[in-house]
């Protein structure tokens, strides 16, 4: 029989829910309030991305309070009769088992896609039992805007955020483990890389090249890889070829991707596609804006402005361009591993420069122009001069392979 | 700092130890000299370029007030270093709590590159100042005066620091050159002043860095030395793009990003200067100067170096694309 090992390996305690620390503790503080009684906020909204623990949680939640646990989808018209009857007056005389002091959580998933939406009955409905339960309720949502503010009013707000690529890779290391697979290194990392925080479909990834298999490799992996951008290279090219900025900034949707993400695809791309130098310098304006607006956002977390930066990344690309379009082969962005991988080399100049800095009474920036580049050249050519400069700088093997090789060994911290 | 007092590294090595061995600022130097023998001293302000002299002087002169154990009396801050304002109060105020030692009722604290505090910054500095003004001096060093907000400058003995020339730079090296037992030619120091832009600092970086190339220290040498301390790389990935070779210039630039590890900035800095040596008419490079500065900025305003990088690249490739046609 088939199982999937999303369900196999889904977390029954809220202390195996992961990457969620703050979510859980707001929840548990509600859910405190409701032993006491009726709180303020009779119901919590959990909402985030897909496959970052929001049902698990609801579920583990209720378990870990010995409630009784009733899920319901939101979609699903009969729902109401069924809400109506477990969380509004029904409900008020308590579970069969617990008597009186037990709960029931009510949890209502696909809040977002509400049955009856279009005539607003089916929010109307919601609303109606938030003010009238007397069990505690959940709604679970992707997007919490998309629910209507008279019922987000009611709500607790909880975030869910997506789960770190680390953090996806030791899960995915225990169901290996579990499963007895033995993955290469580096295998877990791209998938994890791939699924962007999205635990649910990493597992399902995994399960999906890993099953029934020993071992899992490289190649395998890249296999799949390529299954999953198959789609992005499409919705590049369309993006090209828009003619409207209506048009283009659509196709952004279809990218499936966070802006921070698909301007790596789109700048990796699309210059490539393009013949003429007049067309290259004008699209790499409007990536430079819209990669201003996203350095904006990074900064203040203003996120309101990730509209301007997607609208520019795209329309103001596609737009931008007059003359022929070549043919190219699509690919996936090198530059963003890359970066990942000077991470290394980049701490060990800083914390060189640092030194430097400190005992030649100068700033880290004004070591790293004025002083490094000469270091270099003392350190290539005068292994004695160099020594003694290592002493007084106190500086550590990798800092000293930096400054004769230009660059640091491998695995080097 | 290690017990072992090694001092390799010239610019440590050869820094004046007294005011009067300071270079090229006499005026300066005579009117802060006074203030030592007093042993009175107000705060102070050192305006003027890097390397002429300023961190010497502070130096110097906590030196001289305190004698030997000067450094229990100094503290050295570097505004571009701490983050933030915040930082430097803490500094300053865990610092300004003890006492002195010694027979001179105050310390000092060296506030370098001052004018990179923004304006609010500078008006929390000035606040700490009058906290502390009975048990501290601020010695506050900036590139220009005008940066620096006016009750700042009015709290302050002001002092400029004037840019150093060829005849300064002729008198040090050859200081260093003798102690050092080194030759040095004169087209060797002509070299050393024109490529230091009269910065001693990065004078002394040369000189000391051609002589572990050969004793004889001359015109070659010095122009190896900052031929061999500036990557190639970034002159021929302008020449890429501007040869219209883009996608090159733009595996070049990843090359100097990762492999390098230099910085978005950094890169920007050596583009700036490599533009004066490119084969491209004098007007076309003003124009660039502009566009490299425009993105600059957008860096500064929090935008991704690779992306900020490869749209330069992109603008020199239509810049040499229209001076083919």
């Amino acid at each position: 029989m088939f199982e999937p090992w999303a369900d196999k390996y889904q977390p029954h305690k809220l202390s195996d829910i992961i990457d969620q620390p703050q979510a859980i503790q707001s929840l548990l503080k509600w859910a405190e309030g409701w032993k006491r009684g009726r709180p303020e906020k009779t119901a919590a909204l959990l909402y985030g991305p897909a496959g970052t623990g929001k049902t698990a949680t609801a579920i583990a939640l209720a378990r870990g309070l010995g409630w009784d646990l009733i899920e319901l989808n939101a979609s699903d018209k009969r729902t109401f009769n069924i809400i109506q009857k477990v969380a509004g007056t029904a409900a008020t005389t308590g579970t069969l088992f617990a008597g009186a002091a037990g709960k029931r959580l009510v949890v209502l998933d696909e809040a977002d896609n509400v049955y009856g939406t279009a005539d607003r009955g089916g929010y109307r409905a919601i609303e109606q039992v938030l003010k009238e339960t007397s069990n505690p309720v959940v709604l679970i949502a992707n997007d919490q805007y998309s629910i209507p503010w008279t019922i987000r009013a009611l709500c607790l707000l909880v975030n869910f955020r997506r789960l770190t690529q680390d953090s996806i890779v030791k899960v995915l290391g225990r169901i290996c483990k579990a499963e007895k697979i033995e993955a290469e290194p580096l295998t877990l990392n791209i998938i994890a890389e791939a699924t962007r925080g999205d635990l649910r479909s990493a597992i399902n990834d995994i399960q999906a090249v890993a099953i029934g298999k020993r071992r899992l490799s490289m190649k395998d992996v890249v296999v799949y890889r390529r299954d999953k951008e198959v789609n992005i290279f499409e919705v590049l090219s369309q993006l090209m070829h828009a003619t409207s900025s209506r048009q283009a900034r659509g196709l952004l949707w279809a990218l499936d991707r966070p802006p921070n993400d698909a301007i790596d695809w789109i700048s990796e791309n699309i210059p490539r596609m393009l013949s003429d130098p007049a067309d290259l310098e004008r699209v790499y304006e409007a990536l430079s804006r819209a990669d201003i607006f996203l350095g904006r956002i990074r900064r203040r977390q203003a996120y309101g402005m990730m509209g301007y930066a997607g609208d520019l990344m795209t329309a103001g690309v596609a737009l931008s361009r007059q003359g022929e379009l070549k043919h190219i082969r699509f690919q996936a962005p090198s530059s963003g591993v890359l970066m990942g991988r000077t991470r290394a080399v980049r701490a060990v100049r800083d914390s060189m420069a640092k030194k430097i800095a400190s005992r030649c009474h100068t700033s880290s920036r004004e070591a790293r122009k004025h002083f490094l580049p000469y270091m270099g050249v003392i350190f290539r050519c005068d292994k004695k001069a160099a020594n003694r400069i290592a002493e007084e700088l106190d500086l550590e093997d990798a800092e000293i392979d930096y400054l004769t090789k230009g660059t640091i060994a491998k695995g080097a911290p | 700092m290690s017990l072992v007092e090694v001092e390799e590294i010239w610019v440590e090595k050869y820094r004046p130890k007294k005011l009067s061995e300071i270079v090229g600022q006499d005026e300066v130097v005579n009117r802060l000299q006074s203030f030592v023998d007093k042993k009175s001293l107000p705060h102070l302000l050192f305006a003027g370029p890097p390397g002429s002299g300023k961190t010497t002087a502070a130096l110097c002169i906590a030196r001289e007030l305190f004698g030997e154990g000067w450094r229990q009396n100094f503290l050295e801050l570097n505004a571009s270093d701490e983050r933030g304002i915040d930082t430097i109060r803490t500094k300053v105020k865990d610092y300004a709590r003890t006492r002195p030692i010694g027979d001179v009722p105050y310390k000092i604290i060296l506030l370098d590159e001052s004018d990179a505090l923004t304006p609010d910054a500078q008006n929390a500095l000035r606040r700490t100042m009058e906290m502390y003004t009975h048990t501290c001096r601020f010695v506050l060093d900036c590139n220009y005066s005008s940066r620096i907000i006016e009750p700042i400058q009015s709290r302050c003995a002001i002092f400029r620091f004037r840019k150093l020339n060829e005849e300064d730079i002729d008198h040090y090296l050859k200081r260093i050159a003798r102690a050092e037992k080194l030759t040095l030619t004169p087209d060797g120091i002509k070299a050393i002043a024109y490529v230091s832009e009269g910065d001693m600092r990065r004078a002394t970086n040369i000189l000391q860095t051609a002589s572990t190339m050969r004793r004889k220290v001359d015109e070659k040498s010095v122009y190896e030395v900052s031929a061999a301390a500036r990557p190639e790389e970034v002159r021929q990935m302008l020449e890429l793009a501007l040869d219209g070779k883009f996608e090159e210039a733009r595996n070049k630039l990843y090359d100097l990003l990762v492999n390098q590890g230099l910085a978005g900035e950094d890169i920007l800095d050596q583009i700036h200067r490599e533009i004066f040596n490119l084969k491209i008419p004098e007007p076309v490079k003003v124009k660039l100067i502009d566009k490299v500065g425009e993105f600059d900025f957008r860096l500064t305003e929090g935008a991704s170096e690779r992306i900020q990088l490869e749209a330069v690249l992109a603008h020199f490739s239509l810049i040499g694309d229209r001076l083919k046609s």
